[in-house]
């Protein structure tokens, strides 16, 4: 009898478990505060054009990978980079911004730091667009 | 008296510098394929002033030629599309004499700026001493860029 008792305790407490969602010491849970919420930025190009994203999820960055390897299976070329180092050690870094005095900062910067700068200007968009190339 | 005398000290004094540039001019200005021009205290705005050598190829065998001599960056499709499109691709780079043969053999020191346009196929070759040169030089080429597409 006793020992039916623990039994169905037992039950019960797996069954309480299961509908809360068990909470494990040390696991990491989602933010739920958007404010404490850490982000990472990446870079990513298709087909040479660049574009930066704030990942703030492990979902959102799988999301992203899932898209580009589409995009990479259909034929597109596709580069992922994690911008943010002021001492550039890629033969190539590519830059795109709107702002004319991020661009000439820019563009100083790598032209002292030995890279060869082509830049272009897409009116379109209104965009200046570089290229850093190592000599 | 003394004013003389002072006119052709700083004659003297500026000998050394302008040989590499006139060096570089007549090492090029003998080419059939491309226009050579050197301008001396060009004014890059209203304070600043810096020899340059320009370099204009005729065609587009001769800007190759150019771009094979002075290293520069071989364009990618993109690149090229954009020039096919009307576009303006420009370049610029901060180099040492030692880059340039003839340059390297006059033993100048200071640095140069090359920076130019692949659409107008033209180089210059700036002779700067100072950083502010360079910097004037580098936001000179962006606002024509933005200019020149508008």
């Amino acid at each position: 009898m006793k020992c039916n008792f623990i039994k169905i305790a037992f039950l019960c407490a797996t069954a309480a478990c299961i509908m809360t969602g068990c909470k494990k010491e040390n696991e990491v849970q989602p933010q739920a505060n958007t404010e404490e919420c850490q982000t990472t930025m990446l870079r990513y190009a298709v087909d040479g054009q660049w574009h930066t994203l704030n990942i703030a999820s492990e979902q959102e960055l799988r999301d992203l990978l899932t898209s580009l390897t589409q995009l990479a299976l259909q034929g597109h070329t596709v580069q992922i980079d994690q911008p943010g180092q002021d001492t550039p050690s890629k033969d190539t870094v590519e830059f795109e911004t709107k702002d004319e005095e991020e661009f000439i900062e820019w563009g100083m910067k790598m032209a002292y730091a030995g890279y060869f700068v082509t830049m272009w200007y897409d009116e379109e968009t209104d965009t200046l667009h570089g290229t850093a190339t190592k000599k | 008296m003394k004013k003389v005398l002072l006119i052709f000290l700083a004659f003297f004094m500026s000998l050394p510098c302008l040989r590499a540039q006139l060096t570089f001019y007549e090492h090029y200005a003998v080419h059939d394929e491309l226009l050579v021009a050197l301008a001396e205290g060009y004014r890059l705005d209203s304070v600043t002033r810096v020899d340059v050598v320009l370099i204009q190829a005729k065609d587009s065998a001769a800007w190759e030629w150019v771009i094979e001599e002075f290293q520069l960056e071989k364009l990618n499709d993109k690149k090229i599309k954009r020039l096919q499109n009307g576009e303006d691709v420009r370049f610029y780079n901060i180099i040492t004499p030692q880059t340039i043969p003839v340059l390297s053999e006059e033993n100048e020191d200071g640095v140069f700026i090359m920076a130019g346009s692949h659409k107008e196929r033209t180089l210059c070759v700036f002779f700067t001493r100072t950083d502010a040169q360079r910097n004037i030089i580098y936001r000179n080429q962006v606002k024509i860029l933005k200019n020149k597409n508008r």
